[in-house]
């Protein structure tokens, strides 16, 4: 192959400058004209040392690092700029490798190689310009991390020291399909790295949500609890003051006294008669976690004017699966029966909780208006029972007791009452 | 047939009255029951049951009973010498747990002590009645129940209302669906399949009651029972499934 200096010349300028619009394609929200103008005049001189060797690239990345970056780390740019880099740089071998591929098997040489070669090159990275609009890719990239940016990084070097061993032993015409291979074996690499660490994260930060939330809910329960025994103990002494009142307005038989202390205690009969709920079998509950939920949630039904009955006659203090676990299963059951009992006349709610050797057991009942439980769909996990409901959680429950064999379910309905029980054997 | 009513109760007034109220209805209804034992301490039920077989009995226990064991106790232990007992708690507890009580020894139903006599009378007779009523049931449908056990307790299903048995996608954990709940517990399909031969294998994963079917779509190889729910069978079972819905 003849290369004729000009023309190799102006295709690499032209292809660097379908680099550069590319960049400013994505860059384009960050940027402001002082920094381009900036960034183009740099760009002139990087271009001649670009002719000279492919290694640097490096220093292009570094200098267009600094004239963008907004702050100390802008993950956003620099992985903007690799990405940048590692399309173009794929785009361009792609072309290569395919025209020298077509050059092979009609061996003849295509004369106007640099402009074909060009042009598949627009035409590529129009396509890659489409594909980031599409998916929305610079969202995707302003929400680099460092890992995200590392592997970045990482692909970009696996590709440049490929195509610098190629060079330097020459081979890059001759064995362009494997190290085309070995560039894709690296990316889907790359991607798996990706996809796995962020997933990791996710959880890990999941874990952590949960575990805070659990916590602010564990002090606020504290209170809540101290709130009910001072509140019990507070209507205890007021009945017995408004008994030995009575007594005495009896004995000095003083009407107007008499009149006045029952009017009283009509007054606070009414108040006191507003649902009670009995907290008293929290104390059985050992783990704080669990003790704060199943008190969190009585008071929303408290709030809710459900009647409420909780027994926890066994002490419960093991839990035979991870607490977090428990804790949302058992906190998706209450919540569907408060949602479920809040919409009939006389809501009610049972719940129970059991523990002996073999097992930690979760049993609810509530009423329910009929026709809007339907355990068909139930069974059917993603469907809720209604539009706008915050979702069942069955499909939560079914989710945690996938994740644990020792989790057994039972649902029934009968006339219009509604009981989940769960039952977590010990293994 | 009559059914053995055994009383526990502390107080002795109570006891003659409790006592009382049932010979008096069986005047008129005898042979319905018979009081076999009306004790103020439950060691002597527990010795009665020790030393006689007692089946379908019914048992009235109240709860405080000013012994070591108290009546729940009794209950526990009545529940695992006589499966098929009534039992029905006599009690003034404000505190009472019915869902953990219903776990321990599923009571047929409680009567409150303190209350006018005719009333205690006439709830006492009701849960009699009541409980003559299931053991009768019981008799006539004793092969028509599914019984399965989860650890130390076992639960018995109708066998009309079950609709399908299924695998799930934990290892040796099966769900049973009835018209209107749905059950986990452990076993093979294959194992359950054996015991129970008129439940019908649709498929691998699935056991049906055919008496549940509502209609059965031979085209999509889709069977809907009464209650909506839907399941596939194999294509292999058309012809069987066919055969066995004709007769």
């Amino acid at each position: 192959m003849v290369v004729d200096t000009k023309i190799y010349l102006l295709h690499f300028s032209l292809l660097t400058i379908l680099q550069i619009i590319v960049l400013f394609f994505i860059l384009y929200s960050v940027t402001n004209t002082k920094k381009i103008i900036l960034y183009l005049l740099s760009m002139v001189p990087i271009m001649i040392l670009l002719i000279v060797s492919d290694l640097f690239n490096i220093l292009t990345i570094c200098i267009t690092y600094f004239i963008f970056k907004r702050y100390k780390f802008d993950f956003f740019v620099l992985s903007s700029i690799l990405f940048v880099q590692i399309i173009c740089t794929i785009t361009y071998y792609f072309c290569e490798s395919i025209l020298n591929f077509v050059e092979k098997v009609f061996s003849s040489e295509i004369t106007s190689f640099y402009p074909i070669s060009f042009w598949s090159n627009v035409f590529l990275l129009v396509i890659v310009i489409f594909l980031v609009k599409r998916y929305k890719i610079v969202d995707r990239l302003k929400k680099s991390n460092l890992i995200s940016t590392s592997l970045f990084l990482y692909f970009f070097l696996v590709i440049r020291l490929t195509i610098f061993i190629s060079n330097f032993f020459d081979i890059l015409d001759t064995s362009i399909m494997v190290i085309n291979f070995l560039l894709i074996v690296q990316a889907i690499f790359t991607v798996l790295a990706f996809l796995i660490i962020s997933y990791n994260r996710r959880k890990k930060y999941n874990f952590q949500l949960l575990k805070k939330q659990l916590d602010v809910l564990k002090e606020y329960t504290k209170e809540l609890e101290y709130d009910e025994q001072v509140n019990a103990k507070f209507k205890h002494d007021y009945k017995n003051l408004l008994l030995s009142l009575k007594g005495s307005a009896e004995n000095d038989s003083s009407s107007e006294l008499i009149n006045t202390v029952s009017d009283l205690e009509q007054y606070s009969d009414n108040y006191f008669k507003k649902i009670e709920v009995d907290f008293r079998h929290c104390q059985n509950i050992k783990n704080d976690y669990l003790k704060s939920l199943i008190i969190s949630k009585l008071s929303k039904a408290k709030q809710k004017e459900i009647a409420c009955h909780f027994e926890c006659e066994m002490v419960v203090d093991k839990m035979p699966i991870d607490q977090f676990d428990c804790v949302r299963m058992f906190g998706i059951v209450l919540d569907n029966a408060i949602e479920a009992a809040v919409e009939t006349a006389h809501p009610r709610i049972d719940i129970m909780l059991y523990q002996d050797d073999n097992q930690l057991e979760f049993w609810v009942r509530n009423n329910y208006v009929a026709n809007t439980i339907d355990l068909k769909s139930l069974r059917q996990a993603n469907v809720s029972t209604k539009a706008g409901h915050s979702g069942l959680g069955l499909v939560n429950i079914e989710e945690i007791s996938q994740k644990h064999p020792n989790i057994l379910k039972t649902f029934s309905k009968k006339k219009d009452i509604f009981s989940v029980n769960i039952k977590i054997l010990v293994n | 047939m009559s059914y053995p009513i055994i009383i526990c109760e502390d107080n002795p007034v109570q006891l003659k009255q409790v006592e009382k109220t049932i010979t008096n209805y069986l005047l008129f209804h005898e042979g319905n029951f018979e009081i076999k034992l009306a004790t103020q301490s439950p060691d002597d039920v527990m010795h009665y049951l020790s030393q006689n077989e007692v089946s379908n009995g019914i048992f009235l226990l109240d709860i405080d009973l000013n012994h070591a064991v108290n009546g729940i106790e009794l209950a526990v232990q009545i529940r695992q010498s006589c499966v098929d007992a009534k039992i029905i708690f006599i009690t003034t507890h404000d505190e009472l747990m019915p869902l953990t009580l219903q776990r321990k020894v599923e009571p047929l139903g409680f009567i409150a002590k303190d209350q006018a006599l005719d009333v205690f009378r006439d709830e006492i007779l009701e849960l009699l009645i009541l409980a003559k009523a299931r053991n009768d049931k019981y008799n006539t449908d004793k092969n028509k129940s599914f019984n399965f056990s989860i650890s130390n307790q076992t639960f018995s299903i109708n066998k009309d209302e079950i609709l399908s048995i299924e695998t799930s996608t934990i290892p040796h954990k099966i769900v049973l669906y009835t018209i209107d709940e749905q059950h986990e517990f452990y076993d093979k399909l294959s194992e359950v399949s054996a015991k129970h031969p008129e439940l019908f294998k649709i498929s691998r994963s699935c056991l049906i009651n055919l008496d549940n079917i509502e209609t059965v779509n031979h085209h999509d190889r889709e069977i809907t029972f009464t209650n909506g729910m839907t399941r596939y069978y194999s294509i292999g079972k058309s012809k069987k499934l066919k055969n066995a819905m004709k007769r």
